[in-house]
């Protein structure tokens, strides 16, 4: 048994869910603190959906357990627990108007409309939907619909709020608006929001913690820095931002801080990062196209000397691609830094900081997200 | 020269327009020489033959309103016309009834062989109007399936004779002619319900009653008032069904017109009659569509 002050307010443990022959969900452990914003993060069909559904009520795990303030819930159904859920396409009753949308909910509560009125007011104008109380979702924009279904599950106050892929459908600039919008309320009401989005920076900007999946897996839970700067995969490592990959042998594992591996005959140090590896194992050695400097002012543990084959401008930033032997990295230097009179073909001198720079076994390369 | 037409704006706020090209004109004609053709003219043909009059065996070109005002003279019709409209709609409410609980479970709660059932509710389309009547003389008869199977059973001695040559065999006979009529509709509304909305009011806090007073049944509305029209239109008006198993007492408006066409060879009167019977079909349309369509309850 559980004790009532579990300090979790939202608990996975060892769920799994099986579809006939795809295992959706595959032993997960989450642990969700209160007033977290806490996102599920991965590529679509990883599993991040049925989790939430999971935690709704609206999917029962076929194995493990799911705890809601430390009380177990395994079994009840979704209209007795205290979470509601932004749909992905919003799910708003198309024969109510907008207030009877948000009102919905208390009416199931058997709360008088009269009664509810203010709370249905107050949460309209939480959303910015103020005048809008006699239209129906037909009438409304993709955004509007939104603000309606967030209004809609957040009328009964819930302690946990799932959201899935709520701006999916939103244009980019209606969604970073709505982003903020969300994330305002989040820290307004102090309520813990669940959050399943494929869009990386998405989950980067607005989390406190992210959990990255794939194929039913969880690859990592940490803070969008953890997540961002030490990688636990190389799913991870892929998935989330730009990332050089490289693959070598480890040459040395010469102190508990670096591992030395050898790539087409240049040695690349790297920061041990505990992964499983010994001396000679094949690896996937990755750095981020900004960590690595070309032709470096300041002086750093590893330079290598390599060619340029490809230099693309992209606004604030120039893309410059150096190969030594055959393999290609990827650079991101600043417009102010870089050295405009360098052309493809030069030689430069690229490096970067061992603390930078990511092993894993070459196994984990299966997992990878692959771009054509 | 203007070659489109603006609507002023309607309720849900977008512009629409009317015939974007001149040449959308020219695409409808054949359209409208096609109803005028099968629909328009023969309705117009039987509204002037029911202002006609029979003068011994000739009908006469006089234009008057003699037919209606005979029927509204005589009992009898009114009486017919009335239980008509009321067996109709029994019928029609019945196949609702009848209908619904199969159309839900076979469209939401069934995943395996849904088609097949599907299917196993419209087959007896596929078999003769006659011989599904015949086939409930043959349950309905005194020495019927209900009556052969009671007596067998000892409950009762005597035949039941309610069951056959009235009021109550055509009701039951119609609900069964009508009832895949009503499914069809109401299965392709349930159907069409989507699961997520199911799913919002679960999230939401609706137990399995409340989901289905508060979102499935309001939104299967449209399906259910087609049914309804269609079950309704279909009883209101037939004749077979009332003259095989409806016995004097059981005598529908169908069966007068019937006659005053087929023996009295009163066309005018029989015109009449039907003038009345189509009218009674268009208010019902005209009433169902108005509420099948209400604002917000159909999707975009």
């Amino acid at each position: 048994m559980k004790d009532k002050e579990s300090k979790w307010q939202v608990e996975l443990v060892e769920v799994t869910k099986i579809y006939k022959d795809t295992i959706a969900v595959n032993n997960c452990n989450i642990k969700i603190k209160a007033g977290e914003f806490f996102s599920l993060l991965g590529p679509s069909g990883c599993g991040k959906t049925t989790t939430l559904r999971i935690i709704a009520g609206l999917e029962e795990p076929d194995e493990g357990k799911v705890f809601l303030e430390g009380r177990d819930v395994t079994n009840v159904p979704a209209h007795r627990r205290n979470v509601n859920t932004v749909f992905q396409d919003y799910a708003i009753f198309p024969h109510m108007s907008v207030y009877d949308n948000v009102y919905f909910p208390l009416k199931m509560r058997k709360i008088s409309k009269k009664k509810a009125d203010p709370r249905i007011k107050r949460v309209l104008k939480l959303v910015n939907l103020e005048g809008f109380e006699k239209r129906y979702s037909s009438q409304v924009s993709g955004g509007q619909r939104q603000r309606v279904a967030s209004a809609r599950a957040l009328v009964n106050e819930p302690r946990v709020l799932l959201l899935d892929e709520p701006l999916g459908a939103l244009d980019f600039k209606l969604r970073v608006s709505m982003q903020k919008v969300l994330k305002d309320i989040q820290r307004n009401l102090n309520i813990t929001f669940i959050y399943v989005t494929h869009d990386q920076t998405e989950a980067i900007t607005m989390s406190d913690r992210i959990a990255v999946m794939s194929q039913g897996r969880i690859h990592q839970i940490g803070t969008p820095d953890e997540i961002y700067n030490n990688p636990a995969t190389a799913f991870v490592a892929s998935f989330i931002g730009e990332m050089n990959f490289l693959e070598g042998l480890v040459a040395s594992i010469s102190s508990s801080d670096t591992v030395e591996v050898s790539v087409s005959n240049k040695n690349i140090l790297c920061k041990n990062n505990d992964q499983k590896i010994s001396l000679n194992d094949g690896v996937l050695v990755s750095i981020r196209p900004e960590k690595v400097h070309v032709n470096p002012l300041q002086s750093l543990k590893n330079v290598i000397e390599a060619e340029i084959s490809r230099i693309v401008f992209k606004g604030n930033n120039f893309e410059v691609t150096a190969k030594f032997d055959k393999c290609e990295v990827r650079s991101l230097v600043d417009y102010k830094v870089w050295d405009k009179s360098q052309k493809v073909g030069n030689r430069v001198k690229i490096g970067w900081n061992p603390e930078d720079v990511q092993v894993f076994p070459i196994s984990m390369k299966k997992d990878m997200i692959q771009y054509e | 020269m203007k070659s489109m037409k603006e609507l002023p704006n309607n309720k849900r706020g977008k512009k629409r327009v009317l015939f974007d090209k001149p040449r959308s004109y020219i695409m409808g004609i054949p359209i409208i020489f096609w109803l005028l053709i099968i629909i328009i003219t023969p309705v117009i043909l039987m509204l002037i033959m029911s202002f006609r009059q029979k003068v011994g065996y000739d009908i006469s070109n006089i234009l008057t309103l003699s037919n209606y005002l005979e029927i509204l003279k005589k009992p009898s019709y009114v009486k017919i016309l009335l239980r008509s409209f009321r067996i109709a709609l029994i019928a029609s409410t019945l196949a609702i009834f009848a209908s619904y609980p199969l159309a839900y479970y076979i469209s939401r709660k069934i995943r395996k062989g849904r088609h097949l059932l599907f299917m196993l509710i419209i087959a007896p389309l596929w078999i003769s109007y006659l011989v599904r009547i015949i086939a409930w003389r043959a349950i309905l008869g005194n020495k019927g399936l209900i009556n052969s199977t009671l007596m067998a059973l000892g409950l009762i001695k005597e035949p039941l004779s309610f069951l056959l040559y009235n009021q109550f065999a055509v009701a039951i006979t119609l609900t069964y002619i009508s009832i895949p009529f009503v499914f069809i509709p109401l299965y392709t509304a349930l159907e069409k319900i989507p699961v997520n909305l199911i799913d919002a009011a679960r999230d939401l806090g609706a137990n399995e009653f409340h989901t289905f007073i508060n979102v499935i049944l309001p939104l299967c509305i449209p399906g259910l008032l087609t049914g309804f029209m269609l079950a309704f239109i279909i009883s209101l008006g037939d004749y077979i069904i009332p003259m095989q198993l409806g016995g004097t007492g059981g005598m529908m408006l169908g069966n007068i017109i019937w006659s005053q066409f087929g023996f009295a060879f009163n066309w005018p009167l029989g015109a009449a009659l039907g003038f009345i019977l189509f009218s009674i079909a268009a208010v019902i349309l005209a009433i169902t569509q108005k509420f099948g369509s209400r604002e917000g309850m159909l999707y975009e």
